[in-house]
């Protein structure tokens, strides 16, 4: 057979031409079916699948705040303890609840020393909670009119101090007989070195302090606070400067004992407590991917909760990032909230202070905690503690009705002045229904249509006002 | 071997004909074909290219001295727009090309007036026209 087809050709050379004329030709049909037949029936595909499409906006709402972001984690109880139930009976209202109970609070005494703190600025005496060795004398300390003293607790732990009065026992006298000083008592939260003040707890001014030693017992109001770990607190005493106060000062007597100090009758500076508290935080997450802090206009908190007895108020704090503690500064209500021994809400905003409470990444720790010290200890049943975001946005809900799933990929809000677009990615499927949520998109006054392209190219219209 | 063949062909004279002929014809047919292939292939790209086009008008936004008519590409090549007319009469424009899946304001400098139906035409620069008819805001 080889033979015969070999013979042929040689008999007939132009047999070769015409193969290659054949081979050639079929490139050339090859070239055409790829690029016109092949592309022809892709493109009709792709025609017939737009053709095939049909999403609708079926509603347009405006969206005044987020839903509700819940406890992600179980509460961190500073003071009292945790009775039943977990922070998942706080998600949402209604049974079940989480029940917690008030725990004691320590009072802290701060007894005055004559030994320096080193490495503290400006420079300041030792404030330790031990008492003073019984076998010291006690010693003065002057302080001249217009002059300051300070004295350091040693770094400290962790702790949560409530809101109360903290008290100064001093033995005090003016130096000049017939004459008075007024003294100023700063107490404050500060950096282990004493240059950064973290916080203010309380400020007395004006406390006149007569002649001859006594035991003055100064009050002050205190602010709740977080401190944390290494931080000091610093009492500062200030003789107040003018010609109505003794130029030669005051002075005072501590860390021993003697004529005035005895046992148990230092100097000293006492913390609020003494009685049961409950102090607790949580820490929440608003979600920023969907409402992004850039359209946020405030945070409000919502407590639905349950006291055991009205004998305090109830706050809700959150943690300031800029000053790193715990506060209430800037809300829409500082007062608090009595319970009624029934199921209250309690809700408070951040107004526009806002973003110092919450962090970039939408985090928001939450603290409930009592007025203060009280000897009721009372139960408390949180059935629901959530945060949410107050925005102007837009929810969009669109339906797909054809065969084939839609690909939104872009949006119109058009009214007499404006024509806006926004990109979108948003797919549905086919006989589906999705709500899109925008924080970013708040609807014009008056007339405006809304409209919605799809990747394939098709438009959805609707029209509202 | 070699030598005795080419003895043989210059003897044998009248065998040099059909050869010559026979490579003539395959250089023909080579020439011919290659001019054919690289023929098909330029018409069926421009082809591919004009079958692949598709462009939407997502808005049309009538703003003072001026038409902005906002393109999207979603056909598989990329699109230059050659022409904008309106009613039947070409305007002048930003010049925009958009590749795929790209979209973007065509801007149309033109002094349009209130309640009145324009007939405009966006063509591409491979012939894919798109038509319609807008009215202007009052």
């Amino acid at each position: 057979m080889w033979t015969i087809t070999c013979l042929r050709l040689k008999r007939d050379r132009r047999g070769v031409s015409n193969i290659i004329v054949v081979a050639l030709s079929l490139v050339i049909i090859v070239a055409i079916v790829a690029n016109i037949v092949l592309w022809s029936y892709e493109m009709n595909q792709l025609d017939w699948e737009k053709m095939k499409e049909d999403t609708s906006i079926t509603n347009i709402e405006r969206v005044t705040h987020s839903s509700w972001f819940t406890a992600e984690s179980e509460y961190t109880v500073n003071i009292g303890s945790l009775v039943s139930g977990d922070y998942i009976d706080t998600q949402t209202v209604g049974d079940p609840y989480e029940t917690f109970i008030e725990g004691i609070i320590d009072q802290q005494k701060f007894h005055l020393h004559r030994a320096d703190v080193s490495g503290v600025t400006p420079a300041g005496k030792l404030m330790d909670t031990t008492q003073p060795p019984s076998n010291q004398s006690e010693i003065t300390q002057l302080i001249s009119r217009g002059s300051s003293v300070y004295s350091y607790t040693p770094p400290i732990s962790a702790w949560s101090i409530e809101n109360g009065t903290w008290t100064l026992y001093i033995w005090a006298s003016t130096v000049s007989s017939g004459k008075v000083s007024r003294l100023t008592v700063r107490i404050h939260l500060v950096s282990s070195d004493g240059t950064v003040e973290k916080a203010t707890i309380g400020t007395v001014t004006d406390v006149i302090i007569d002649y001859g030693y006594s035991e003055r017992t100064i009050t002050i109001s205190g602010s709740a606070i977080s401190v944390t770990s290494g931080d000091r607190i610093r009492l500062t005493l200030y003789a107040q400067p003018g010609a109505q106060n003794d130029s030669k000062g005051m002075s005072f007597y501590y860390d021993g004992y003697g004529t005035y100090e005895t046992l148990g009758t230092e100097t000293r500076l006492q913390s609020p407590g003494g009685g049961y508290g409950l102090d607790l935080n949580g820490t929440f997450s608003i979600d920023v991917s969907t409402y992004p802090l850039a359209y946020i206009q405030t945070v409000e908190i919502q407590l639905r909760y349950r006291a055991y007895d009205t004998g305090e108020k109830w706050y809700l704090k959150a943690y300031n990032w800029s000053s790193s503690t715990y506060s209430d500064s800037g809300f829409n209500s500082t007062a608090g909230h009595t319970p009624t021994t029934g199921w209250d809400y309690y809700v408070v905003n951040f107004t526009d202070k806002w973003q110092s409470y919450v962090r970039n990444d939408g985090t928001i720790y939450v603290k409930f905690v009592d007025e203060g010290a009280d000897s009721d200890q009372t139960i408390i049943d949180i059935d629901f503690l959530g945060v949410r975001a107050e925005i102007d946005g837009t929810r969009f809900t669109f339906k797909n009705e054809g065969a084939l799933t839609s690909h939104l990929v872009s949006l119109w809000i058009i009214n007499s002045t404006n024509h806006e677009r926004y990109d979108i990615n948003v797919f549905v499927n086919s006989a589906g229904t999705t709500a899109y949520l925008r924080a970013d998109i708040s609807l014009p006054e008056g007339q405006y249509t809304v409209k919605v392209v799809t990747e394939r190219g098709n438009t959805a219209i609707y029209s509202g006002s | 071997m070699m030598v005795e063949s080419l003895r043989n062909i210059l003897r044998n004279r009248r065998g040099i004909t059909p050869v010559l002929s026979s490579l003539l014809l395959m250089v023909i047919a080579v020439a011919a074909m290659s001019i054919a292939i690289t023929a098909t292939y330029v018409i069926t790209d421009n082809l591919h290219d004009t079958m692949g086009e598709r462009l939407i008008v997502e808005d049309v936004w009538f703003t003072t001295g001026k038409i902005s008519i906002y393109l999207r590409n979603v056909g598989k090549v990329s699109i230059k727009i050659a022409a904008v007319y309106i009613n039947h009469t070409p305007q002048s424009f930003t010049p925009l090309e958009l590749e795929e899946d790209k979209h973007g304001w065509l801007n149309v400098t033109y002094s349009w007036s209130s309640y009145y139906v324009y007939h405009i035409n966006v063509v591409s620069n491979r012939g894919t026209k798109v038509v319609d008819y807008y009215m202007s805001p009052s």
